[in-house]
């Protein structure tokens, strides 16, 4: 316990209050700076593109979690319905691979196949859609191509843990109410669904912790191209402190904020989602 | 080099009946002659004092190991059909034979077959018989031509000696047939051994004809003219029938070793008086003394018929110590020491491994550590050293996944009982086959980008980029027309993704080790231990699981310098072990482990720490597992941290390399390289991750 207690001591706390303090300096560069109050949050709570950064990270938050997890659901309900224990694993392992890369690779092949004389928008032509798509480059577009990325590298995990939860079933609950004569949509909303309620609520929190740090994936899929709709806070934190004048105080400051956002919104979800205590037992 | 064969309860074994005494030992002693052999070949002689250079000729012929293989497996297979043959039974069964021999051997030596041969994919420049080497080395035949007597390109040498030892295999119980149906009426130790003396003689002849008819020419014959020419050079010598010669001694001495455990007040006495320790002890002497005599000898010029390995006067002395230890009374005990037999069970992952091992540390450690390379001594000890070290862990590990559950699933295939069926299946109807064909199409759409990335890689730099894609370019079976592994030996030749790979092995295994160790002293404090501020610590290590930290990478980087950890593998490891998750995982699976275990350890006056390890760690594996999976997968993965520690391109993990290169086809390839790890290992631990899974659903 104790060696833990060290290291979380430096990597969490140590960090969290270090970075208090540089966000309290001009730091630049390799210059460590001087004190200077609270400017630099004031400058960031003035900062529009802060603002819409974090706006980007709730709405991208939000797309991952309404599309994924209904998809995982629907999925892990179908995948259900094949007998053959071994089918189903093999079959079920094949929605997980995407979850096992790392998101570079992801990122990377679908710049590639979305480039602009490219995969898919040679596809789409062949079906006599507009195929001059700029999926990187055009703002109107680029959060769908990103949420989509993230649905694909996303559902295979929720669709293990609901196939998992389907199996954690008491099989006697859904013969009883055969027995009193419930029907197979009957079961499955009265039975199936309020039984889900905790892996939902696990999933919901999981997800959403994940895609409000979205990073890895933003950087790399639209590399210098990244606009407003798809800048996320952690893209614009890394911008601020190592791009241009590599304002590194700005950048700590703008992540101490972020940082006390993003775990309101997390703690405000586990409430909202009924799980008052995070997950004693 | 292969297993201990269960088989005998005559001379008493050190753990209990059911092994032949001393036989791990010479295994071992065989083993690590060949790897010492392999290591000190690196060294370059001349710069040596005259006394060390001797030392060096002397430790040349340690090749004499793979012999000592040979006899050894002659000896410890042919028992089981001496004893049926001596008591009147018939032939064992040959299917199980098969089985067994198959189950041992196969699974690492095609796990070995398979690295050389991705290995020299990617890293040989010039490849020669590439398709003929695989398919020969697949099937064991590899030994039957000097074009394909090394199937490994010279990545994993030893290799080149299991077709011969396959075909001694096949060759033992065609012999030994032949001895049930012709002499099987009136049997006796005399007319068995006359037979297989005979047997001798027959491959003498053989032996002699090989080298007739089938001598390579002598144009680029030897090794200065690489790979071909030194399989030309060893061709006529090293041939099959040659080797079953050396492993058939082992046959006889296996005989003879039957026939002196009957019983016999002569022998008795001998053996009560120490007498095969002594002579145990005068051939443990003998042998190394002979070889000091024939060092630096010319190759092959010592022996009858120039076999190789001094046959048959090493070889008889071979099969005289097995016999003699067989009956020792402590000698046997003294070299199946524990070390011994440990490194005597990985001692088949040791040999095939070692090899490539070494050539892997040439590769990425030490530059000059290759064929008389290394002029610098200490260098060479400390290469060689880590060569041993990194030996032993491959081996073991390729023991414990690879090897040990084949071979514990063919031991229960055969411990069935009679009637055993395989479970019937539920019939799946016309409805359920379109269902799992539509559910197999969707997967197959899913993971299409993944399967265009593989063309991708395979595609020449000019066809990568062609729209329409090169795959719908042209009809399905001219589609690997144009495949080359160009991206492959460019993206590690050129942008030095073996070094990224390797810095990415670093700091995920001891990522996850690290966290294992840490996470689980903590959960085990917690769940086991009382003291005051318990329920605090525990609150506040679980409540950093919610905490987004990485928004705070400006500070993790002042943070990583003040510590000095910009640019150090621990600069990833360490934040890695601080893991809140990991906490709560093995707490709750820790909780759920009997109080009474715990209980009845303390009363035998265990420790805490004993405890945990002895009691704890073994009952909570399937955590570990998962613990091991959702850690590999977040640090081999993870972007955001290495790209602010690792400033130096040394340093590079596979996804900050990846996000480097420019060039598709070559992302493709590196891409897909670092997918395999983490599915390999999702594979491995699925059942365990499933159940730690539903596990935690319950709480």
């Amino acid at each position: 316990m104790a060696p833990l207690g060290i290291l979380m001591a430096v990597f969490v706390f140590l960090v969290f209050i270090r970075g208090f303090l540089i966000s309290l300096t001009d730091a630049q560069g390799i210059n460590h700076g001087s004190f200077i109050g609270l400017a630099n949050f004031k400058a960031i709570a003035a900062d529009r593109q802060f603002w819409t950064a974090v706006l980007t990270t709730l709405e991208f938050a939000g797309a991952c979690l309404i599309t994924q997890l209904p998809a995982a659901f629907l999925l892990a309900s179908w995948l259900r319905t094949v007998r053959s224990q071994r089918i189903q694993a093999v079959l079920s392992a094949a929605f997980l691979v995407p979850f096992l890369m790392n998101s570079v690779v992801t990122a990377l092949l679908f710049r590639m196949l979305f480039a602009e004389p490219g995969i898919v928008n040679w596809l789409l032509g062949l079906l006599h859609l507009p195929d001059q798509v700029r999926w990187v480059f055009d703002p109107e577009v680029s959060f769908g191509l990103l949420v989509g990325v993230a649905f694909w590298q996303g559902i295979g995990f929720p669709t293990i843990y609901f196939l998992t939860a389907f199996q954690a079933i008491d099989p006697t609950i859904y013969e009883a109410a055969t027995l009193d004569g419930a029907s197979a949509p009957v079961r499955f909303l009265r039975i199936t669904v309020p039984l889900m309620r905790p892996a939902v609520t696990f999933l919901a929190v999981t997800s959403a912790v994940g895609s409000l740090v979205v990073f890895d994936l933003v950087f790399l899929l639209f590399q210098q191209g990244v606009n407003d709709n798809v800048r996320s806070i952690l893209i614009y934190i890394y911008g601020k402190a190592y791009f241009g004048n590599l304002e590194l105080g700005l950048g700590a400051a703008a992540g101490w904020i972020a940082f006390f956002i993003i775990l309101v919104v997390s703690l405000l979800q586990l409430n909202v989602l009924g799980l008052g205590k995070p997950q004693e037992e | 080099m292969s297993s201990a064969t269960r088989s005998s309860d005559l001379a008493a074994a050190p753990d209990g009946p059911g092994r032949l005494s001393g036989a791990d030992g010479v295994r071992a002693l065989a083993c690590l002659a060949v790897i010492v052999f392999h290591c000190v070949q690196r060294l370059y002689p001349y710069q040596l004092s005259d006394a060390a250079q001797e030392v060096q000729a002397f430790i040349l012929v340690w090749d004499v190991g793979v012999s000592v293989f040979f006899v050894l497996s002659g000896f410890l297979l042919s028992i089981p059909f001496w004893r049926a043959y001596l008591e009147g039974g018939s032939l064992p069964s040959l299917r199980e034979y098969v089985r067994r021999r198959a189950a041992r051997i196969v699974p690492g030596y095609y796990a070995a077959l398979g690295v050389s041969a991705l290995l020299a994919l990617l890293f040989v420049r010039r490849l020669e018989y590439f398709w003929p080497r695989l398919l020969t080395g697949l099937t064991f035949t590899s030994g039957f031509h000097y074009k394909t007597l090394f199937p490994d390109h010279g990545i994993d040498s030893p290799l080149w000696s299991i077709s011969f030892e396959v075909c001694c295999y096949a060759l033992l119980p065609l012999f030994m047939a032949l001895l049930f149906r012709a002499l099987g009426r009136t049997r006796s130790f005399a007319r068995g051994m006359v037979f297989w003396l005979a047997v001798e003689l027959l491959l003498f002849g053989a032996n002699d004809l090989i080298h007739r008819w089938f001598t390579p020419s002598s144009i680029e014959r030897g090794w200065e003219f690489g790979l071909v020419g030194g399989s030309k050079w060893w061709m006529p010598h090293y041939n099959p029938v040659g080797f079953f010669a050396q492993f058939a001694v082992g046959i006889l001495a296996a005989g003879v070793t039957l026939r002196l455990s009957r019983p016999s007040r002569r022998i008795d006495r001998f053996r009560a008086r120490r007498g095969f320790d002594a002579a145990a002890a005068l051939l443990l002497i003998a042998i190394p003394a002979f070889l000091w005599c024939v060092r630096g000898a010319r190759q092959f010029s010592v022996g009858l018929q120039g076999q190789p390995f001094y046959f048959p006067y090493l070889t008889v002395l071979i099969g005289g110590l097995l016999v003699a230890l067989a009956h020792s009374r402590s000698m046997g005990r003294l070299l199946d020491n524990r070390f011994f037999r440990f490194t005597a069970r990985i001692s088949f992952g040791l040999y095939v491994w070692h090899f490539v091992v070494a050539n892997l540390v040439n590769f990425y450690v030490f530059d000059h550590f290759y064929q008389g390379g290394m002029r610098d001594w200490p260098v060479w000890a400390l290469a060689s050293a880590l060569t041993i070290g990194l030996s032993y862990l491959v081996a073991a590990v390729s023991w414990a996944w690879v090897e040990k559950p084949v071979l514990d699933r063919a031991h229960r295939a055969r411990h069935r009982p009679a009637h055993w069926r395989p479970e019937p299946r539920g019939r799946m109807g016309l409805g359920g086959v379109v269902n799992v064909a539509a559910l197999g199409l969707l997967a197959f759409l899913f993971l299409s980008p993944l399967v265009w990335m593989l063309d991708l890689s395979l595609r020449p730099s000019l066809e990568v980029e062609a729209i329409p894609p090169m795959m719908f370019q042209k009809p399905i079976w001219q589609l690997t027309q144009s495949y080359t592994r160009d991206s492959y030996l460019a993206s590690f030749l050129n942008w030095n993704v073996g070094r990224a790979l390797f810095n990415s092995l670093v700091v995920t295994s001891g990522a996850v080790l690290l966290t294992g160790l840490v996470c689980s002293l903590c959960a085990y404090a917690l769940v086991f231990m009382r003291y005051r501020g318990k329920q605090v610590f525990f609150l506040v290590a679980i409540s950093t699981m919610m905490l987004p930290t990485s928004t705070l990478i400006v500070s993790y980087y002042r943070v990583m310098a003040s510590l000095h950890l910009i640019n150090s593998w621990f600069g990833l490891i360490l934040p890695a072990a601080a893991s809140g998750f990991s906490v709560f995982l093995l707490r709750q699976y820790f909780i759920k482990i009997p109080g009474d275990l715990i209980e009845s350890a303390k009363m035998e006056g265990a420790s805490h720490l004993q405890i945990w390890w002895h009691v704890v760690l073994p009952v909570a594996r399937p955590a570990l597992a998962a613990l091991a999976v959702v850690q590999f997968r977040l640090v081999w993965n993870d972007f955001l941290l290495p790209m602010v520690v690792m400033r130096n391109d040394e340093y590079m993990t596979l996804p900050l390399r990846l996000a480097s290169m420019g060039e598709p086809g070559q992302m493709a390839a590196t891409g897909l390289i670092s997918i395999l790890l983490p599915l390999a290992l999702f594979i491995a631990f699925h059942k365990k991750f499933m159940e730690t899974l539903a596990v935690g659903m319950k709480s």
